[in-house]
């Protein structure tokens, strides 16, 4: 059947690209995992529709991080995560530094997690991101001017608040192009 | 050359990639027809679950092909066993309503009582159920970002707009599904991202967010510009 084929394929290009990337956000992963794969069954049950989305990944991811910061869900997953300790030890040859960037991605608030992911991660533009989670593109700014500020301590090229990022962030990836964009000298005048 | 944070993230998140363990796709799409199969036949049930209790309790169904009308009922919420695959829209239960019980005669308070629930639970079944073909109501969907989604009802919860999707795409969805008069008004908007839907009105100008709606109405989508 060409819908379960397509479905099927979908998830196995994609799925373990969205654990590393819900892996980001919540330091968890059996969190990770099991929000995945929650987001997949969902997508399943509107597949038709979301199969023909220029970026359905795009849709999983973002149902997927609403999924991980609910609540109640995280609650629930603590408890699965705390049975499934073990899992976590799989993780356990990560450098130092990385360790250490787990722990202060998890100290920083969600939605400047969120925001910091999704640009230095998933590599969007600011104003991807602001279509993806629903803010305006100040909004967007600010969080991550403030999770960099946040990850200063830690992470050097964040110090200054430096050019690199000025330029990255004018510098809009050339996905969804149905989106609108501000401009990129707005930008990066704008920016924080 | 020293690691950006970009790569570092990356590595971190590439490694969490490669060592989860993920459920095969088979696993997660049966979990998602369950939920389907329990959504789309609830309704259904509830109407085969009236017309046995009415049957048990003697009363009377108008005209002649009540038990004609009673096994498709019945059929209908057999063949719910089988999980739908898709939102195709599901065939609605065709049950005949009686009259509304008007004499208690020589009933029991209890029975009567039956009665006249079974009489409004017959009701509900013909005039909004799983797969009604006439109506539908549009949701906001909770658990979405940034693009408004939105549920024809009346089509198995099918989403109608998407993240990403086109403005062809969003009128071709409420058109598959039923709608005969979709149109776009821009209104302005200082908060919202362009394009971004506002609210689904009708063609006088009050929301139909929430309502129950003829699928003729004239929809109009408030689109922020």
């Amino acid at each position: 059947m060409r819908e379960t084929d397509d479905f099927d394929a979908f998830y196995a290009a994609t799925s373990r690209r969205l654990v590393g990337q819900v892996f980001a956000m919540t330091g968890d992963l059996s969190e990770a995992e099991d929000t995945v794969q929650e987001a997949y069954t969902r997508a399943w049950h509107h597949w038709p529709s979301i199969s023909g989305y220029q970026d359905p990944e795009a849709w999983l991811r973002t149902v997927a991080f609403r999924i991980a910061v609910n609540s109640w869900r995280k609650a629930r997953n603590r408890l699965t995560a705390h049975l499934r300790s073990s899992r976590n030890a799989e993780l356990s040859g990560l450098s130092p530094d990385l360790v250490a960037l787990v722990s202060a991605l998890r100290k920083i608030p969600e939605a400047q997690r969120r925001v910091i992911v999704l640009h230095y991660l998933v590599d969007l533009s600011i104003d991807q991101i602001a279509l993806e989670i629903g803010v305006p593109t100040g909004t967007v700014k600010a969080r991550l001017a403030r999770g960099r500020r946040a990850l200063a301590p830690l992470v050097s090229e964040f110090d200054d608040d430096g050019p690199r990022h000025r330029a990255r962030v004018g510098a809009a990836p050339q996905r969804n192009p149905e989106f609108p964009r501000t401009s990129p000298d707005r930008e990066a005048t704008t920016h924080a | 050359m020293p690691e950006t944070f970009s790569t570092q993230i990356s590595e971190l998140a590439t490694r969490a990639g490669s060592s989860a363990t993920l459920e095969e796709p088979a696993t997660l799409r049966k979990r998602g027809n369950r939920r389907i199969w329990r959504r789309r036949g609830g309704g259904a049930l509830l109407g085969t679950a009236a017309v046995v209790a009415a049957v048990s309790l003697g009363m009377t169904m108008t005209g002649s092909s009540t038990t004609t009308q009673a096994t498709a009922a019945a059929q209908t919420s057999s063949s719910t066993a089988a999980p739908p695959t898709s939102s195709t829209l599901t065939p609605r239960a065709q049950v005949s309503v009686p009259p509304m019980p008007t004499a208690r005669g020589t009933l029991s308070a209890t029975a009567w009582a039956h009665k006249v629930q079974i009489y409004e639970q017959l009701k509900d079944v013909n005039s909004f159920s799983v797969g009604d073909s006439t109506y539908a109501v549009i949701t906001k969907a909770d658990y979405y970002a940034y693009d408004v989604k939105f549920y024809a009802s009346a089509h198995g919860s099918a989403v109608v707009n998407g993240f990403g999707a086109t403005w062809a795409q969003v009128i071709a969805g409420f058109l598959e599904r039923g709608f005969t008069n979709v149109t776009i008004r821009t209104q302005a908007s200082s908060t919202l991202p362009t394009d971004a839907i506002i609210d689904v009105q009708n063609s006088a100008g009050v929301s139909v967010l929430g309502q129950r709606i003829p699928l003729t109405t004239p929809i109009v989508l408030v689109t922020a510009g």
